[in-house]
């Protein structure tokens, strides 16, 4: 009979810290969908679309949604750029915008770049650079890429985040999007709260 | 006691035949193909792939005339960061579905001839020998986005 008081009381006193726990996550950290996802700050400069300089820093005072990928991917990283459009078409304003960084910079030229991003939305920006510039990016938020060799020399994949990051007006890291994440209503929902 | 027995066989019998009874052929649905931005030579078809048959079957080449070669892929996730795999085929079980969707299977479609559009046709070969040929409309990737978001 005692052993029972025992036992309920122990279940009861785990109910009462989960119920806790949940209270704590619900009024604090469910406030974005995004994942929580700080980083050092940093700023990076590569050549976008249309062959101008692009600094980071010049874009602070805006939401910016940054993905990797590249033009010869068939699958993801057109999902993710149609995906990044809707965003945009939610948001609305000039207060947004998407940067399309290329883990691909052999292949993808400016050239290939300008015809190919504004096909999902005039305020994608499609970024390049030199290897180190991509890798330095990369570095910064905290994702990795490698090539993978195909059958013959030009055809090979590139492994990369299919994530989407977010930086905050004050131009810090704050959110990250992983694939299961992609919604774009909730994610236009996060980018209007931090223009509000 | 043989009665009983007899009567559960029965049953078991009435419940499985209608099931091997049944098989009707595989077959396709919501076949697309993805627009190919401008500048990109490769795409992605998606399908669904029903097969109600009584034996399971696979899935072994989905080619088009409009691309100069087609491959099986499956995208994976590796810790956080995805890769595309080839895959040598697509098994479709007895009685089940298989989805070939964004971020999942999908064929890839390398050296578009030309700029697609409204529509392809897709020839699918199985182990089989079933052989299946379906007009797959192209789709804009916002379209393409919604549509794969009804499938989740």
């Amino acid at each position: 009979m005692k052993r029972h008081y025992l036992v309920l009381t122990a279940l009861a006193l785990i109910a009462l810290v989960w119920v806790a726990i949940f209270g704590f996550l619900g009024t604090d950290k469910g406030s974005f969908y995004g994942d929580e996802y700080p980083r050092p700050a940093f700023d990076f400069s590569l050549t976008d679309h249309q062959n101008r300089e692009f600094s980071l820093s010049d874009h602070s005072g805006k939401v910016i949604l940054l993905n990797f990928g590249f033009t010869n991917c068939p699958d993801v990283c057109p999902t993710t750029l149609g995906m990044l459009g809707e965003v945009l078409d939610l948001v609305g304003d000039e207060g947004a915008v998407a940067l399309f960084i290329t883990v691909d910079p052999e292949r993808d030229t400016v050239a290939k770049l300008g015809v190919y991003v504004p096909f999902f939305h005039d305020r994608i920006i499609g970024l390049t650079g030199s290897q180190q510039e991509i890798k330095q990016v990369n570095d910064a938020c905290g994702t990795f890429y490698s090539k993978e060799q195909g059958a013959s020399e030009s055809d090979y994949g590139v492994v990369h985040s299919p994530a989407v990051y977010l930086i905050d007006p004050g131009g810090e890291m704050m959110l990250r999007y992983p694939k299961e994440k992609l919604d774009p209503k909730k994610i236009a929902g996060d980018v209007k709260r931090l223009l509000l | 006691m043989n009665v009983k027995k007899a009567l559960i066989v029965l049953a078991v019998f009435f419940l499985v035949a209608p099931l091997a009874w049944s098989k009707g052929e595989i077959s396709v649905k919501d076949p697309w193909v993805r627009q190919n931005p401008p500048g990109a030579s490769v795409t992605a078809a998606y399908m669904v792939i029903e097969n109600p048959a009584a034996a399971g079957d696979e899935l072994l080449e989905v080619s088009c005339s409009c691309s100069a070669s087609s491959s099986l892929h499956v995208t994976e996730m590796r810790e956080d960061s995805m890769a595309m795999k080839k895959v040598a085929s697509i098994e479709v079980p007895a009685g089940e579905s298989v989805a070939l969707s964004p971020g999942g299977y999908h064929v890839m479609l390398e050296g578009l001839s030309s700029d697609i559009k409204e529509s392809v046709i897709l020839e699918l070969k199985f182990r089989s020998g079933a052989r299946i040929s379906v007009t797959a409309p192209v789709l804009d990737p916002p379209e393409a986005t919604r549509r794969s978001h009804h499938h989740h």
